[in-house]
């Protein structure tokens, strides 16, 4: 059911066995997983139905770092959040991107690829792609379109496109007509109230931009929020600790990491004759539950071995035709060897040549300095802004940079190319350009020191608070984030079914 | 085996040209290639770079700008002797060859090797073979077939 906040009295007390703060995709999804199990469920969303520019104001926020999206606009507060103007890119984290690797500090997640599959199937459902299944050569074969004929050292793969689903309005009857599942629009968490020790959190501390106050009591809170958001809400709730809630060891908001995107900014002459049909989004054989046919877009990476013997972050390259206009397109040639040069050099005289550029998507190592803090600007709620601090450890250029010549190499060794990699002769010099793809400020691990979430997704230091979404990422891969945290949603929504059932028990 | 050209009976050739057989450092790739076509004391044609403008299908002027740009690059004199050091492994596989159809074929298996081993060299962000590079320098040269 739905219940505007605006309409409850002030100062009332809301009793559920478990509380959710946000109805975002990872919000909805945990919320009617819950459903039918015995246990009620209290959402909290800020915004209402549709997006609105009240609330929407407090979204904003400061960059201090690398300058990336707007704050106010990249994010939705509304019911859906920002699934509102997702675009519908869909790829799982691969399983070397769980794994710890020597050279990427801080990584390994304390759960691995496999523990992720059964959630990984549902959350294809629930962002409405076909099966969960990854194999370029399977879905090549089976739409006709080959793959460039290139070596075991590079990975094909490709990307499922969701319609995308808009959770807003997909989701919204199922959770209206589910009598154990309450959401309260309008309603925005701005305090984490925890008992004496500390251990646990007693309320969440409610408010309306219309000035009503109200308390949740739970057995189970959930954070779901978005990457940023959860952070604030974390570091703002100081009213019984300086250091805010969860924040013992002062990880919070620290190892923000993002996709850096180059768009378009590598070049690649080819023979014009190439298949690229396969690298162009397309229907493909896969269908949705309803029977609907699922875009794919096939991209390039390296090879897991090639990564880690050669230290590299991963990669994915898509290909896109030059853009005319298109006001992040970098240059993607030389002016002293230009574009035309390269083609008849590869050529060789014999046959037409042709042009694209590759649209590359990359992993970021966890940093410690880059970071979300609190701002000493408030909002209409008295809540401290966020300034986000977006940094890169520079050893990531040059990792980048390696990795772009390695699979130029690769291309040429095919006979396929000749690509154009900007840059001097150590450095990637690219466009940061983000994806808008928040991760890591509130990151998954068995140390607390580095840490805030264990592999429970339960905070280290306040035991029945959890958190979910793109903040818990230990590292973040190059695959858009939506599908992952939608399976890390309904893998959270398993053991918080299994805490809050446990608690009723014993109360 | 009748051996494509010698190479020292080359270079004892174009040091008999003295300083005529000059590039420019900046990437005039007409400029310098006029300076070897126009003087009266243009130096003899030079069979590598026969074999290297044959690889390209007899368009070098791709090859030539990649060339001169990569002389720079190095920070070398544009001599024949610095360009036929420079480019030495390719020259050697011409001057191995016994047919210049062969010497073809063996430079193209050498371009895909050098991508195969990392032997990929970067000319102004472009990622080329080692061995294209080095045909591209030998372009440079003087020889008949520079001009088509």
């Amino acid at each position: 059911m739905l219940t505007d906040a605006r309409t409850l009295a002030e100062g009332a007390t809301i009793e559920a066995d478990v509380c959710i703060a946000g109805a975002g995709a990872a919000g909805i999804t945990i919320a009617l997983d819950l459903r039918g199990a015995g246990l009620s469920v209290v959402v909290l969303e800020s915004g209402g139905p549709e997006r609105d520019d009240q609330t929407q104001v407090l979204s904003e926020g400061r960059m201090i770092g690398i300058a990336t999206w707007n704050l106010r606009a990249m994010r939705i507060r509304a019911m859906g959040g920002t699934t509102g103007h997702w675009a519908g890119w869909c790829r799982p984290l691969m399983p070397q991107d769980f794994e710890a690797r020597d050279y990427v500090n801080l990584s390994g997640w304390p759960i691995k690829y496999s523990d992720m599959l059964p959630f990984y199937r549902r959350a294809c459902e629930t962002v409405e792609i076909g099966a969960f299944d990854w194999n370029a050569a399977a879905r090549s074969a089976a739409t006709g379109r080959p793959l460039l004929p290139v070596s075991a050292h590079v990975d094909q793969r490709y990307y499922q496109f969701s319609p995308p689903t808009r959770f807003g309005q997909r989701y919204a009857a199922a959770l209206e007509q589910a009598e154990d599942v309450r959401v309260l629009t309008f309603a925005n968490l701005t305090d984490i109230r925890l008992d004496q020790q500390r251990a646990r959190v007693e309320s969440f501390a409610v408010r309306t931009l219309e000035g009503t106050t109200l308390h949740v009591q739970a057995a189970c809170f959930v954070l779901a929020l978005g990457g940023i958001e959860n952070v604030r809400v974390l570091l703002a709730s100081r009213s019984q600790q300086r250091e805010g809630v969860a924040n013992g060891h002062d990880v919070v908001g620290r190892y923000f990491m993002e996709h850096p995107h180059y768009y378009g900014s590598i070049g690649v002459v080819h023979p014009a004759s190439l298949d690229l049909s396969f690298y162009t989004r397309a229907e493909s054989d896969l269908r949705r539950s309803d029977g609907r046919p699922v875009e794919t877009l096939g991209a390039l990476g390296l090879a897991a071995k090639v990564l880690r013997s050669e230290k590299l972050l991963n990669f994915s390259a898509t290909l896109a035709g030059p853009r005319a206009g298109r006001p992040s397109m970098a240059k993607t040639e030389s002016d002293i060897v230009p574009a035309s040069i390269a083609q008849q050099l590869l050529m060789r005289g014999g046959g037409e040549a042709g042009t694209t550029q590759l649209s590359v998507r990359c992993e970021q190592a966890p940093f410690r300095d880059s970071r979300i803090i609190l701002g000493e600007d408030l909002d209409a709620l008295g809540m401290p802004r966020v300034a986000l601090d977006w940094r890169i450890d520079p050893e990531d250029d040059v990792r980048m940079r390696r990795a772009m010549v390695i699979l130029a190499n690769e291309l040429g060794a095919a006979g396929l190319a000749r690509t154009w990699v900007p840059g001097d002769s150590s450095r990637l010099v690219w466009r940061q350009d983000p994806g808008g793809h928040h991760m890591g400020a509130t990151r998954m691990g068995k140390n607390p020191a580095v840490s805030v979430v264990n592999a429970d997704s339960r905070t280290h230091d306040v035991h029945n608070l959890y958190i979910t979404g793109g903040s818990v990422f230990t590292t973040g891969g190059d695959s858009n984030p939506t599908l992952t945290i939608v399976a890390l949603a309904h893998r959270l929504a398993d053991t918080v079914k299994r805490a809050a059932s446990s608690s009723k028990k014993n109360s | 085996m009748t051996g494509y050209p010698r190479r020292e009976f080359l270079l004892r050739a174009l040091a008999a040209c003295g300083t005529s057989f000059f590039v420019r450092t900046t990437v005039d790739v007409d400029a310098a290639a006029g300076s070897w076509q126009t003087g009266a004391d243009r130096g003899p044609d030079a069979p590598e770079a026969e074999a290297a403008a044959e690889y390209f299908g007899g368009r070098t002027e791709a090859a030539r700008t990649v060339g001169a740009t990569y002389l720079r690059q190095l920070g070398l004199e544009p001599t024949p002797a610095s360009i036929l050091q420079a480019a030495r492994r390719a020259a050697k596989t011409i001057e191995r060859a016994s047919s210049q159809e062969r010497a073809i074929a063996a430079l193209g298996r050498d371009s895909q090797r050098d991508f195969r081993g990392k032997r990929s060299v970067q000319v102004e962000g472009w990622i080329f073979s080692r061995t294209e590079v080095e045909l591209c320098m030998l372009t440079l040269l003087p020889s008949r077939s520079s001009d088509r």
